[in-house]
């Protein structure tokens, strides 16, 4: 039954190219500056609260360093810090293999504004940009959120299915 | 001291300062100007580089498809418009090689330097864009062709319309563009680009920040002694300085205000480009291009 687990990491990957290669695309060209979809995120959060926090911090700091290097054009790191760490706050607060599913998008939401909002103080900190934050929530972090939350609506079923067929063993994980 | 520490005897607190420390480090060594990327990093960029490839040739077949569909109506219209033009630029070219061969001529009498001549050629290289950043403080855009074609960090590169990006890295196969849209005074990494308008030749000024809010860019630095500049010209890279070559467009003057200090103007440029819809993307190397034998005098 390990198979599994390595199937989630390659369909991680799949999502992380289709992120990237294909939605551009096929989105309205209207949205396109509004929005940056970074679906593998809403995976690690599903992750982080049917698994365990640590699988999900690592997933996003291996995938966010991933995003980080593959768009290199300003500095590594900040998507593999905030990936990670949000994933882990909120495995943290939130992990529990029987949530229901109000909790699961209250975490996509709650992650989807601490990612975007990190992303944007690290930006600011760094002289990346020089817009105000209510510039950013209305411009990017709203629609983000809403975008993402679309998308945890649509992967709901069939991802928590694999997950309750996945049998859960939280003294081996917590070595992870 | 040992106060605080078991204040923060939370072993976790503590990991995580450290990786807080470590990731600013990270972010602090990465930023800005770098002399090519390690090898680690190439190597990833080219393999997911290889990857995107393959997944967006039937994605942008797909959605191009579907392009075509709604474009279907407009075709004879358009075919119509080309075929004249079309006469027109067979009649523009014959001029131009007039025009080239003069100038080649006269640049030989006047003894140019090599690098004069080098910054009076340019050629473009085709690209598809594999892949696309969406994030808004940090655009990037990634393409298939890298350093084996030729192109190097700080070329820029076009769209049909007009200047999109600049190279920000090069692996060997694929390389990423930074896009005009995050230029700004501040950054680390910026870039100040000479500009001119057509027609006008004594006009200069700098486009060195996009300003996000009204979606224009940031010509400063105009001489208002020299030849006005006026709503709907045509602003190009002026090819001085040596960074950019001379000819690239970059928009349009919407609106010229004095700026700051009286002494000089500013003029916003409403880029050409859309910075929506790409597949395909030029990158503007210096130089005669290898591809063509003719051009050697």
């Amino acid at each position: 039954m390990t198979w599994r687990k390595q199937f989630l990491v390659l369909l991680l990957f799949v999502i992380f190219l289709i992120d990237g290669s294909v939605l551009p695309w096929f989105l309205p060209d209207a949205w396109m500056p509004h929005l940056m979809p970074n679906l593998v995120f809403v995976c690690v959060l599903f992750v982080s609260v049917y698994r365990h926090r640590y699988a999900g911090m690592v997933l996003g700091a291996v995938f966010g360093m991933l995003h980080d290097v593959v768009y290199y054009g300003a500095m590594l790191g900040p998507y593999s810090f905030t990936m990670g760490f949000t994933a882990y706050v909120l495995g943290l607060i939130f992990q529990l293999p029987k949530a229901p599913l109000p909790v699961m998008l209250t975490v996509v939401m709650l992650g989807s504004f601490i990612l975007d909002s990190m992303l944007f103080g690290i930006y600011t900190v760094f002289n990346f940009n020089e817009q105000t934050y209510d510039w950013a929530l209305i411009q990017y972090i709203i629609p983000d959120l809403l975008f993402r939350l679309v998308f945890a609506l649509i992967i709901y079923v069939p991802i928590r299915r694999q997950f309750d067929k996945m049998p859960l063993r939280p003294k081996k994980d917590e070595k992870e | 001291m040992f106060e605080l520490f078991r204040l923060l005897g939370n072993r976790k607190l503590f990991i995580l300062l450290i990786v807080i420390v470590l990731f600013v480090a990270l972010m602090g060594v990465t930023l800005g100007d770098r002399i090519g990327l390690t090898w680690p990093e190439k190597f990833v960029k080219d393999t997911v580089g290889f990857t995107q490839r393959i997944v967006n040739k039937p994605a942008a077949a797909v959605s191009g498809f579907f392009e075509d569909i709604a474009d279907l109506n407009a075709v004879y219209e358009e075919n119509e418009n080309y075929r004249v033009q079309l006469v027109e630029l067979q009649r523009q070219v014959i001029d131009y090689r007039k025009l080239k061969t003069d100038n080649e001529n006269l640049q030989k009498d006047l003894d140019f330097t090599e690098m004069q001549k080098r910054n009076a050629n340019k050629y473009y290289r085709f690209a598809h864009v594999i892949s696309v950043n969406d994030d808004v403080n940090n655009p990037t855009v990634n393409i298939d062709v890298g350093s084996k074609d030729g192109v190097a960090v700080g070329q820029a590169v076009t769209s049909i319309e007009g200047m999109v990006g600049i190279v920000s890295t090069t692996t060997d196969y694929t390389s990423t563009i930074q896009l005009i849209t995050s230029l700004s005074l501040t950054s680390p990494d910026s870039y100040a680009i000479a500009a001119t308008v057509t027609g006008k030749a004594d006009t200069f000024g700098i486009v060195e920040s996009y300003d996000k809010n009204k979606k224009r860019l940031l010509m400063t630095g105009i001489d208002p002694n020299k030849t006005k500049l006026e709503p709907y010209d045509t602003v190009v890279t002026s090819g001085s300085g040596g960074v950019f070559p001379a000819g690239i467009v970059l928009g349009e003057v919407m609106q010229v205000t004095p700026s700051e200090f009286g002494l000089t103007e500013t003029a916003l440029i409403k880029p050409t480009a859309s910075f929506v819809e790409w597949k395909e993307l030029f990158v503007v190397i210096p130089g005669v291009d290898p591809n063509e034998g003719d051009d050697t005098p």
